[in-house]
């Protein structure tokens, strides 16, 4: 049994993390609750927002929290432009189809950063930051994890979830090692979707 | 529903056997083999996904299922290649009835079902990435050993043959599955879940019974790889790039045909090689393509390339037919 | 209706066609491939994942060996065959085995007199393999998986060390600063990423370190990419080791020195082995702090040698960091084309010979003349480096050392 002296900092980190998640799963779970359209490139455009971020960081020495402040609009133009004329008429309405085209832009927007900006880290010297284009990737699966957990199309259950999967992984990571402790997520989602489709808090569909 | 018969399988088959005949670049021969693996690959998730209509995201699972396998046995078991590559196989095609039965029971469906397929997939690739029996992060390496009885080829035709062949099985599966009752089954499930159980189509076991033999053709095309390139890692064999690899294929090719993953394999790799061609080294391009060819397919040609054609039969017979005092001329 | 019926409707005539059209445009596209022609000048394979999660160490890979390959033009050629300049034929491995399979078919078709590079060991040993159905000499610039050269094959030579070489140097030299310090170190804990290179690696430290009278405390390994250290910084700091010995790639090395540095993590030592950015000067510019002090036992070139310099300067000044895949592709394509000059021939079986048979002195590492048996050069092995103040100097061994190992760290 770990002490309480590596399992709480474990626990805040995980909650920590988790707020993050929580966040990026919001965008998630608004996108599936109103439109039913479930995102695949969801983690491809928060990979390319922080590429914003800290473009505006070192061309504008902006604050990464100000910088939000600005390219919060800027992508809500970016997701209006995508949803308009790419992923609406590609799609028609099916489901099946809507996940294709969202895998096929996810593909297109990471592989766009990776061509321009190359595969290797940017870091921010202010606090945490890290740039990376796998990123993208990963957060896609955990997003969704999240909002299935907290049930899609809701709000609390978004964030709510956010934190109960961000505490997960970082006990995981913990007790089983961070290689395998990455699986805590995955098996959380198949048992999520085998046993409670809706969630924690989602309607029944 | 009237697809090509096995004639044309046959002369398809046939046409593509004379490669090796007519080219010694082993470039050459090397473009078609991958492309024939990915075909094999894209023909499993075409049963599945592309007659089922139950799009899978997470294909790697049987893939590298059928590598692994393969490959433990013949490295840590001295189990014969074949004999391995055979087991290798059913290992796949167990792990799609697992994952079948458990989600299917489930009722999970359309997005859902993709999204747990790709999890599962992820499942293994960390559990391969640790275990020491896979090799963890070493991954597996075959010795070189250039016999037939080992399953390994001082030259490329007899690999290129053999993919082939498997090939061609599989397009005759997917043939006898089209006409078959079983294959009316399948599509009354992919065209309404709902109403086929309310004709008393058993839902559950039709798509359990097309999970399996997607997964086992699939598989077989990781027990291929293991054997051409003779080295096997959790992300070589249930990363996500074969997920993507399976489901490209088929969609661009035709989906729900029986020749559509072998015309998009084709379609696809080369595109990747012209993209190689004209954007020289940039770091992702190809992959860009991918995505992009992807978006349009869908967009443009949701049946695909085979969908394309038959459109443009159909608007030549309609303009045939509207001139009928020339058609005799 | 028969499935043998003879009858061929227009629709499946087009999709029989499709196929053998695709085929066809299949077969066009690659035919260039057969058609290349054969010059004067010397091709030379260089295969390195410029593309793909590989890129950054794939490009400098492929700037190491083109800067050779000018340098060698510009000065005359291969004098043994007349003045013959060496002809690159690049080739993106797009960071996969399959993709450097496909280059090795490529450049085979395009009679490349031998290949150099691969950098993952994963590319080394697929490619490699590929190149043996040809005789293609292959020399293998830095994957370092043991198994590369013990398959027996005649026509791979690695010119730098392999793990079971840098492990043991690795553990001699701590022993010996160990020593040095007074015997400080006791406890170790090791971090290491999970795919070849980092597994290999601790397997073969936690054999050997209890031998040489350490403990290792845990060994923690993590997938790449992490995006977060806080964990295993926590154990750490839990656990309170004596020495971190990370192994990994440059990211997640960045990325744990910055965590360890936040929670104030301090061991008597960072020991890194084939660590991803402890002896990069990247690293050492962009964080200082963090970078202070921690000790590295990587491929380096040889400090006192002019000509290592003069490389080093001119990468600098062409906007990039000096790091070792640069250097050691370098050295291989200078290893190769001396293999040419005293052969006089572009001959494989004649180059595979003359590698075989090689004492070239002429490259930048602290390796000595090359030896090669069973393909693996004897002399190459790792040194050891510390970051002190804004430079990386060698601490080890004493014959190459522009400085002295500075164990344990001093407190912040």
């Amino acid at each position: 049994m770990l002490s309480p002296v590596i399992l709480v900092p474990a626990i805040l980190n995980g909650l920590l993390t988790g707020a993050v998640y929580g966040l990026i799963a919001l965008g998630l779970t608004l996108i599936y609750g109103v439109l039913h359209i479930i995102n695949f490139a969801h983690g491809a455009l928060l990979t390319a927002a922080m590429f914003a971020a800290f473009f505006a960081h070192r061309w504008l020495g902006l604050d990464p929290y100000l910088a939000a402040i600005v390219l919060t609009p800027l992508f809500f133009v970016l997701g209006y432009c995508l949803q308009r004329f790419v992923i609406g008429p590609a799609a028609r309405g099916e489901d099946r189809n809507i996940l294709l085209v969202t895998l096929g832009l996810a593909v297109v927007i990471e592989n766009m950063l990776l061509y321009a900006f190359g595969a290797d880290t940017r870091t921010l010297n202010l606090d945490y930051a890290f740039n990376v284009v796998d990123l993208g990737i990963a957060f896609v699966l955990i997003a969704f994890t999240i909002v299935v957990l907290g049930g899609m199309g809701s709000v609390t259950g978004a964030l709510v979830g956010g934190l109960f999967i961000g505490v997960v992984e970082s006990l995981c990571g913990l007790y089983l090692g961070e290689s395998l402790g990455q699986i805590g997520i995955f098996v959380m989602f198949i048992l999520v979707l085998l046993f409670r489709p809706r969630g924690l808090l989602g309607e029944r569909a | 529903m009237r697809g090509p018969s096995i004639a044309h399988i046959v002369l398809v088959i046939a046409v593509l056997a004379t490669v090796p005949l007519l080219t010694t670049s082993n470039v050459v021969l090397n473009f078609f083999t991958v492309a024939l693996l990915i075909a094999l690959v894209g023909q499993g998730w075409n049963v599945l996904g592309g007659y089922g209509g139950q799009y899978s995201f997470g294909h790697a699972a049987f893939f590298g299922t059928g590598a692994y396998v393969s490959a433990i046995l013949q490295m840590r078991y001295g189990v014969n290649a074949w004999i391995a590559f055979a087991l290798g196989l059913a290992g796949g095609a167990l792990v799609g009835a697992a994952i079948g039965a458990l989600t299917f029971r489930s009722g999970l469906k359309g997005s859902y079902f993709a999204l747990v397929t790709l999890a599962f997939a992820e499942v293994l690739r960390i559990l391969a990435s640790v275990a020491p029996i896979t090799g963890a992060g070493v991954g597996i390496l075959i010795t070189l050993d250039l016999r037939p009885q080992a399953f390994q080829f001082q030259s490329r035709a007899p690999f290129y043959w053999i993919i082939l062949a498997l090939v061609a099985a599989s397009l005759v599966i997917v043939r006898l599955i089209e006409r078959s009752r079983f294959g009316a089954w399948l599509v009354a499930v992919r065209e309404n879940e709902d109403a086929a159980q309310a004709v008393g189509v058993d839902t559950a076991r039709v798509k359990l019974a097309a999970m399996t033999i997607s997964a086992a053709i699939t598989a077989a095309g990781g027990g291929f790889y293991v054997q051409y390139f003779l080295f096997i890692d959790s992300g070589i064999a249930y990363g996500p790039w074969i997920s993507i690899e399976a489901l490209l294929a088929p969609i661009v090719g035709g989906i729900g045909t029986v020749f559509g993953p072998l015309i998009g394999a084709l379609v696809v790799k080369t595109l990747g090689e012209l993209t190689k061609l004209i954007a020289g080294d940039a770091p992702g391009l190809d992959l860009v393509i991918y995505g992009g060819v992807l978006v349009l397919i869908v967009a443009f040609a949701p049946y695909g390339i085979a969908g394309l054609l038959a459109d443009l039969r159909v608007r030549f017979a309609r303009l045939r037919s509207s001139v009928p005092e020339r058609a005799h001329g | 209706m028969s499935p043998w019926s003879a009858r061929v409707t227009r629709r499946h005539l087009l999709q029989t066609t499709a196929v053998s059209a695709a085929a066809a445009m299949s077969g066009l596209i690659n035919a260039p491939a057969l058609l290349r022609a054969q010059g004067a000048p010397v091709k030379l394979g260089v295969l390195h994942p410029v593309s793909g999660a590989l890129s950054y160490s794939g490009q400098q890979g492929r700037l190491g060996a083109t800067i050779a390959i000018e340098e060698i033009n510009a000065a005359g050629g291969i004098k043994a065959l007349a003045g013959a300049k060496i002809e690159p034929v690049l080739g993106d491995a797009q960071s996969t085995p399959e993709g450097g399979n496909a280059e090795v078919e490529k450049m085979n078709s395009a009679d490349v007199a031998a290949i150099v590079g691969g950098y993952a060991s994963s590319i080394c040993l697929t490619a490699s393999q590929t190149a043996a159905r040809y005789d293609l000499p292959y020399v293998v610039d830095v994957g370092v998986a043991d198994n590369i050269v013990t398959r027996g094959l005649k026509n791979t030579f690695r010119f730098g060390p392999g793990f079971g070489v840098i492990a043991k140097t690795a553990l001699d030299n701590l022993v010996t600063i160990n020593d040095q310090a007074g015997k400080p170190a006791k406890t170790v804990m090791i971090v290491h990423e999970d795919s070849l290179f980092g597994s290999g690696l601790a397997k073969l430290l936690n054999a050997q370190l209890p031998e040489r009278g350490f403990q290792v405390l845990e060994t923690i390994p993590h997938p790449t990419p992490t995006r977060d250290f806080n964990n295993v910084v926590l154990k750490i700091k839990a656990q309170n080791p004596d020495l971190v010995i990370p192994a990994n790639y440059y990211n997640e090395y960045v990325l744990l020195a910055r965590t360890m540095q936040q929670q104030r993590v301090r061991p008597k030592g960072v020991y890194s082995v084939l660590g991803g950015a402890a002896s990069s000067y990247k690293f050492v510019k962009e964080f200082p702090e963090a970078a202070q002090y921690i000790m590295d036992c990587n491929h380096w070139f040889d400090p006192r040698n002019p000509k290592a310099l003069a490389l080093k300067k001119k990468v600098e000044d062409r906007g990039q960091f000096y790091t070792y895949e640069v250097f050691m592709n370098y050295s291989c394509v200078l290893l190769i084309a001396d293999a040419l000059e005293r052969t006089g021939s572009a001959e494989r079986a004649k180059i595979i010979a003359a590698l075989e048979s090689s004492t070239f002195s002429g490259h930048v590492m602290p390796y000595g003349p090359t030896k090669f048996v069973n393909g693996q050069n004897q002399g190459a092995a790792p040194v050891n480096t510390q970051v002190l103040g804004n430079d990386i100097q060698v601490i080890f061994p004493q014959a190459f050392a522009t400085a002295k190992p500075v164990f344990p760290m001093p407190p912040a």
